[in-house]
């Protein structure tokens, strides 16, 4: 399941009727800047400023990340949300999995999230798990090392964690 | 020098070596404050935020939850009573203890078994001389405890919460800990954490003013069957941190005062060795004028 978030509070991107806004997520690269190209060319359109939504990631006994960003893909027990500023207030519990945050200078942060629930309202999302940790926090050879560990003592909840932690660690 | 004099100078090394170890573990337990408050600070956000979400969904729905109902008569109730690994921090364990006692004594009146679970060395020392059964224990995490370690004893208790009256499962779960209010300050508090009331929490409700109307993922009821568990053992993991935070305050309070003793210990000591020293030399003094004199009279008398 792709979401995207609600078309109507996000700001108009384009001038004609026909061409509206993508719902789908955006994978890679600044979706939401418009070519200016594409909207007539030599036409200096002035870069439309994207809503922001204000994100805090916790866990449980530290404060990981937190700050503003446009757009968080994550994946809850029903399936994948994508949420943006304007979404409709939503409470989800999270499947163990890669929580992507796109900032608004494209710049992406990319947690490793297991076993938590995310909130959003009042454009801000609070995503809570017992253990959250960035990317770049990873350790990718222990990561490796627990997965192999895991894989042969046949741990199914220890293999996912550290399948989460890899997966995390290389889309950084 | 002296036999008496001899004496005092021992003690006073003893007492000065005594008294650099306290001071020692007065200002390591005075460190360990500091990084326990952090650690209470820093679990604080997932705490609010967590209370935040399980009363939202409670307001919410009436969805309803094992870990929300009351039984109608409770038979069985456990208690779970924090304490010290080490000891060495003054009353800390002791009082919390005793509070455990008092709960424990309130409970039977009111005619329920009760069921002792208990964290930290000293607690478990304190029931085994006494021939309490401690149905289950945890140790060695006391003065710094992990969420793992919250979790495990939360993973225990909800177990035996869930499981049915009649299979030995129990009906109401208390908690003894000691809260943190300043580094002079630490109370024991005893509080019923399961049944949970979400009386409680719609308080906090009402000040911050009325709940968005959320879309629940999976669904409500799914919902807060991740929610309550985690809101237990974020409960659990603060009371562990706050008694940790007391554990420290406490022994830096217990080995101030030991080396503030210790102090005066050597500086009595040391009125004593002086005035054994005077006293010694003194008698030096007379027994040499004694002497001299008693020469004197001999040789006097042989003229």
């Amino acid at each position: 399941m792709l979401r995207g978030g609600p078309v109507r509070d996000r700001p108009s991107l384009c001038s004609s009727p026909l061409d509206t806004a993508p719902i789908a997520p955006p994978v890679g690269g600044t979706l939401f800047f418009p070519k200016p190209g594409l909207h007539g060319a030599g036409i200096k359109t002035e870069e439309p400023t994207v809503a922001e939504l204000h994100v805090e990631l916790v866990a449980a006994d530290r404060k990981v990340w937190s700050g503003e960003a446009t757009i968080v893909l994550a994946r809850t027990k029903s399936g994948d949300i994508g949420i943006q500023a304007g979404h409709t207030p939503v409470l989800g519990v999270m499947e163990s999995d890669p929580v992507t945050i796109r900032q608004a200078d494209g710049t992406t942060v990319v947690a490793a999230v297991h076993g938590g629930f995310l909130s959003f309202a009042n454009n801000k999302l609070s995503i809570l798990a017992e253990v959250a940790e960035l990317a770049d926090e990873i350790d990718v050879e222990r990561a490796e090392r627990a997965l192999a560990e895991a894989k042969s003592e046949q741990e199914a909840a220890a293999q996912r964690r550290a399948a989460v932690r890899l997966q995390a660690a290389t889309n950084r | 020098m002296g036999a008496q004099l001899r004496v005092y100078k021992r003690r006073i090394r003893s007492v000065t070596a005594t008294k650099k170890i306290t001071k020692a573990m007065e200002m390591i337990s005075a460190s360990r404050i500091m990084k326990a408050q952090r650690a209470v600070a820093a679990s604080s956000p997932y705490a609010d935020e967590l209370t935040r979400a399980v009363t939202a969904v409670a307001t919410r729905s009436n969805a309803k939850h094992p870990l929300t109902s009351e039984p109608e008569s409770p038979v069985r109730v456990a208690v779970l009573v924090v304490t010290a690994d080490r000891g060495l921090a003054g009353g800390y364990s002791a009082n919390a203890l005793k509070a455990s006692q008092a709960l424990t004594e309130r409970l039977r009146a009111e005619g329920k078994q009760v069921q002792q679970y208990a964290v930290g060395r000293k607690a478990v020392g304190y029931f085994a001389f006494r021939n309490v059964p401690v149905v289950q224990a945890w140790t060695g995490f006391s003065d710094k405890p992990t969420y793992q370690d919250a979790k495990n004893v939360s993973a225990a208790l909800i177990d035996a919460f869930v499981t049915d009256t009649a299979e030995g499962g129990v009906d109401e779960l208390h908690i003894v800990s000691t809260e943190f209010v300043s580094m002079l300050t630490q109370n024991p508090v005893d509080v019923r954490l399961l049944p949970l009331k979400l009386e409680e929490t719609q308080a906090v409700a009402e000040e911050q003013g009325p709940f968005p109307l959320y879309d629940f993922e999976p669904s409500a009821e799914g919902v807060l069957d991740a929610l309550l568990p985690r809101y237990v053992e974020s409960r659990i993991y603060n009371a562990l941190l706050q008694s940790a935070a007391s554990e420290h305050a406490a022994r830096r309070r217990a080995m101030k005062s030991a080396t503030d003793n210790a102090g005066e210990l050597i500086k009595s000591l040391s009125r004593l060795a002086n005035s054994a020293r005077q006293a010694e030399i003194t008698q030096e003094i007379s027994e040499i004028v004694g002497g001299a004199s008693a020469l004197a009279d001999a040789n006097a008398g042989s003229d």
